[in-house]
């Protein structure tokens, strides 16, 4: 094993490390869909705020 | 506190909430661009010491909602008890605004009027009394210009010292029956009879907004139904060409030596290292990430152009003009928004849905409006197109038109399932006035998405190349693949089956079903898959190539025809979109049917539109038909089958709604 | 004439009752107008009481002006109060000036 391989080895756990650790905080802020080119205009990027994704359906049936 | 922005569509309640937050919530010059609620602190000049929250609501004319998203808005203030409401008021159309102004008066929430884009009344020359307004209305009134900033900090000082207090409303609906349709109208009518008082007495106008101006004139052309839809398509013709021909691979060129040259350094570093780590970082993580990387320069162009275009108003003269060729086909003029929103991203498209009012119209478009191809599918459009058709712009003109037609065959085909019953389909669509486009808005929203590019390349595009790679290296002993014997790798024995389905389209080796099969968790893993399982430093030697043009070794390594290729792209063009977006139509939707139609309908036009060009295309260029015509035909005939059956059941299902919508609207008249 | 009897009542500034229109006198929607003209409607007629209200909202109801700017086979664009819009055929067709 010389320094090249320890490196690499370390360098490809750590992107690995960061990439699954961002996706699993995304997930767990609520957010589906990751890297949306939208990103923060797209209202389903929103964790669950007031009249986020699915809430149109509910109000629409408030008022029948 | 919060403090909700709430006022009529278009008047540029998110430019304002953009403005006062520092946000970049997405806008446009046309009514329903938001249809969700957003909620940020204002910034801190703004705010000073206190901690403010700003909601924004989707544009709504009154409290009682005709769209979903206008629902949103009344629910809100209503329910909510934001602290403070900011009414934007579309000063060059003060008469129809202060209708809803005049309700949410009544509500007793402290209400601060900015009467916005009051840049555009200075220059038609219209004057608008804001003193006298002001003590009318009861409540303080603020000219403002969102896009310069003009007027918010006063605006929204005012709105945070009033924040608590109670409005006094100056009008004030009389107490009637709300179940008494008449006496509601007779209401509103005195309502705006109201507002009709104020507005003549505070507004003088130099020009009339009934009189023909020159913008008429263009409007007529663009709202011609042969002369518009010519103009459309030369316009995306042109965001194409600029995008993916023109200025986007010239940047690219220069990015893809970049990422080409660090590749080939970490490449050397690792020479004394064992194969396998070699593979995973410079061919998987680095060589992966870096194709699709590669493209972005091209994405962006294109966001710019989009965000250009949504920004000046022609958005809603497109969806003016296709009105009626949507219609013929059982879906409407505003499906044409979420159509357009589509060329960006597929979820905001679904989401955009929401303005349509007819639910069988909201679900078919929500279904079908993912055939556009979405940013996530350039850079495979552009691999495509740069390696087997010379760069050509005209692919992905082709691609986006034929994406068009397909939601209309597919609009054709839900019609008839469903037994489209005749409904009086009204369309009104505001068209905006004409604004010059913002290049800082342009330039902001493009480095957004940028951004998120990046961001996604580098975790969930980087761990599906790196989960590729690994699954390539190994067999199912967890014993490194020997060279030669690669179709042993989990990779290969696993997409084999699949690859299998796809002889009759004239892909069906195990490579590239993987990366069809890796498209569905983003769409840039086709490039990012290819890129690995087809010994990635070959690939991207030629992948500048491919962008300057003559990209043979690209096309030679995949084994595929300009036939079979034009079948592979669209077939990952029009499959099922990303997860996210089935995601996303399921929750648009709220009805597994039409979710597991969606996917089924998206899967089989993909697979029938790859099928027709492969076995068409090669009975044109080589006079007969391709491997697996019989097989594929079998199968088309299976889907056929399927769609008949589906149809029938869905028919009697609906003959019995049918009959108790009558019953209940029976019950309802004699109530 | 008919044209005449609205621009009339557009001079007048007052809006027109529900019974005093006749309907010998024939039934004009927005699709018999000529362009660049302002009218008053006199009824709204889309059989669905949702999109009524929604039009009233615009100020687009009994009694209010209407200008139409350009016609067409399938749309026609209209002023109301200040605003621009484009409606589709059958739209115009329920607005009856």
């Amino acid at each position: 094993m010389n320094a090249a391989t320890i490196i690499a080895i370390l360098v490809i756990a750590a992107i690995l490390f960061f990439a699954i650790r961002y996706i699993y905080k995304e997930k767990k802020k609520g957010k589906a869909c990751i890297g949306c080119p939208y990103a923060d205009s797209c209202p389903k990027h929103r964790q669950n705020g007031a009249a986020g994704c699915g809430s149109a359906e509910q109000y629409k049936s408030n008022l029948k | 506190m919060r403090i909700a922005f709430a006022g009529n569509p278009n008047s540029g309640k998110t430019t304002m909430y953009n403005a006062l937050t520092g946000r970049n919530e997405k806008i446009g010059n046309w009514g329903g661009v938001t249809v969700g609620s957003k909620e940020f602190q204002l910034k801190k000049e703004f705010a000073g010491d206190k901690e403010v929250i700003a909601v924004d609501l989707p544009g709504a004319y009154s409290m009682s909602p005709f769209t979903p998203e206008e629902g949103i808005t009344s629910e809100y203030v209503r329910t909510a008890n934001p602290d403070a409401i900011v009414n934007i008021v579309d000063a060059t159309n003060l008469s129809r605004s202060l209708f809803f102004t005049t309700q949410l008066l009544e509500l007793g929430i402290p209400v601060v009027v900015a009467l916005n884009k009051t840049d555009i009344n200075e220059k038609e020359g219209t004057k608008i009394d804001v003193n006298k307004l002001s003590a009318k209305l009861n409540c303080p009134v603020f000219e403002t210009v969102s896009t310069e900033n003009k007027g918010l900090a006063e605006m929204i000082a005012k709105a945070i010292s009033l924040a608590g207090t109670t409005q006094k409303a100056p009008y004030l609906q009389a107490d009637i029956d709300l179940h008494d349709k008449n006496a509601v109208d007779a209401e509103d009518r005195k309502r705006y009879s109201f507002v009709n008082g104020i507005v003549s007495e505070v507004e003088t106008r130099k020009t009339l907004s009934a009189e023909t101006t020159s913008a008429d004139k263009l409007d007529g052309v663009l709202t011609n139904p042969i002369a518009g839809i010519l103009i459309f398509a030369v316009v995306m013709w042109g965001v194409f060409w600029i995008s993916q021909t023109w200025l986007g691979p010239l940047v690219a060129d220069w990015l893809v030596g970049w990422i080409e040259t660090f590749q080939g350094w970490v490449a050397g570093q690792l020479e004394n290292s064992p194969a396998i780590l070699s593979a995973l970082l410079a061919d998987g993580i680095v060589g992966g990430v870096g194709a699709v990387v590669g493209f972005l320069p091209l994405v962006m162009v294109m966001y710019f152009l989009i965000a250009l275009l949504e920004d000046c108003g022609y958005m809603a003269r497109v969806s003016a003009v296709m009105d009626p060729i949507f219609k013929r086909v059982g879906l409407s003029g505003k499906s044409v928004i979420p159509v357009v929103i589509g060329t960006g991203c597929g979820i905001p498209a679904i989401m955009a849905c929401r303005t349509i009012r007819d639910e069988r119209e909201r679900r078919a478009t929500s279904m079908l409006t993912t055939f556009i191809p979405c940013g996530a599918k350039i850079p495979v459009i552009a691999l495509f197109a740069g390696a087997f058709f010379n760069g050509a712009g005209w692919v992905s003109t082709l691609s986006y038109f034929l994406g068009l037609v397909l939601i209309f065959l597919g609009a054709l085909l839900i019609k008839g399932i469903t037994g489209y019953k005749y409904r009086k389909s009204f369309f009104i669509m505001e068209l905006p006035k004409w604004k010059k486009p913002s290049l800082k808005f342009a330039f902001k929203s493009m480095m957004e998405r940028a951004k998120a590019y990046i961001i996604k390349a580098a975790t969930i595009i980087l761990i599906c190349n790196t989960v590729v790679q690994i699954m390539q290296t190994f067999d199912w002993h967890f014993q490194v693949v020997e060279e030669g014997a690669e179709n042993t790798s989990i990779l290969a024995s696993i997409a084999s089956p699949f690859a299998i389905l796809l002889i009759p389209l004239g892909f069906g080796v195990w490579q590239l079903a993987a990366a069809a099969i890796t498209g569905f968790i983003a769409k840039e893993n086709v490039v990012g898959t290819l890129a690995v399982v087809y010994a990635l430093t070959s690939f991207i030697d030629t992948e500048e190539l491919a962008m300057t043009g003559g990209a043979n070794t690209v096309a030679a390594t995949m084994g595929l025809t300009s036939v079979t290729a034009l079948a592979y792209l669209f077939f990952n063009l029009y499959t099922p979109p990303c997860f996210a977006a089935i995601g996303a139509m399921n929750s648009e939707m709220k009805s597994r049917g039409w979710l597991w139609g969606a996917i089924g309908l998206q899967l089989g036009t993909g697979y029938t539109i790859a099928f027709l060009i492969n076995q068409f295309g090669t009975l044109f260029t080589e006079g007969h038909f391709a491997a697996g015509f019989v097989p594929g035909l079998i199968a088309e005939a299976c889907m056929v089958a399927a769609l008949i059956l589906i149809a029938r059941k869905v028919r009697a299902h609906f003959d019995e709604q049918y009959a108790l919508h009558k019953s209940a609207n029976a019950a309802k008249a004699t109530a | 004439m008919e044209l005449a009897y609205a621009m009339d009542k557009t001079a007048a500034g007052t809006g027109s009752k529900e019974g005093s229109y006749d309907a010998a006198a024939g039934r004009m929607t927005l699709l018999d107008a000529e362009p660049g003209q302002t009218y008053i409607i006199r009824e709204i007629n889309t059989d669905d009481d949702e999109m009524n209200s929604f039009l009233f909202r615009l100020g687009c109801y009994q009694g209010e002006p209407i200008t139409l700017i350009s016609k067409k086979k399938q749309s026609c664009i209209v002023v109301i109060k200040d605003g621009r819009y484009n409606l589709d055929k059958m739209l115009s067709e329920a607005i009856i000036i």
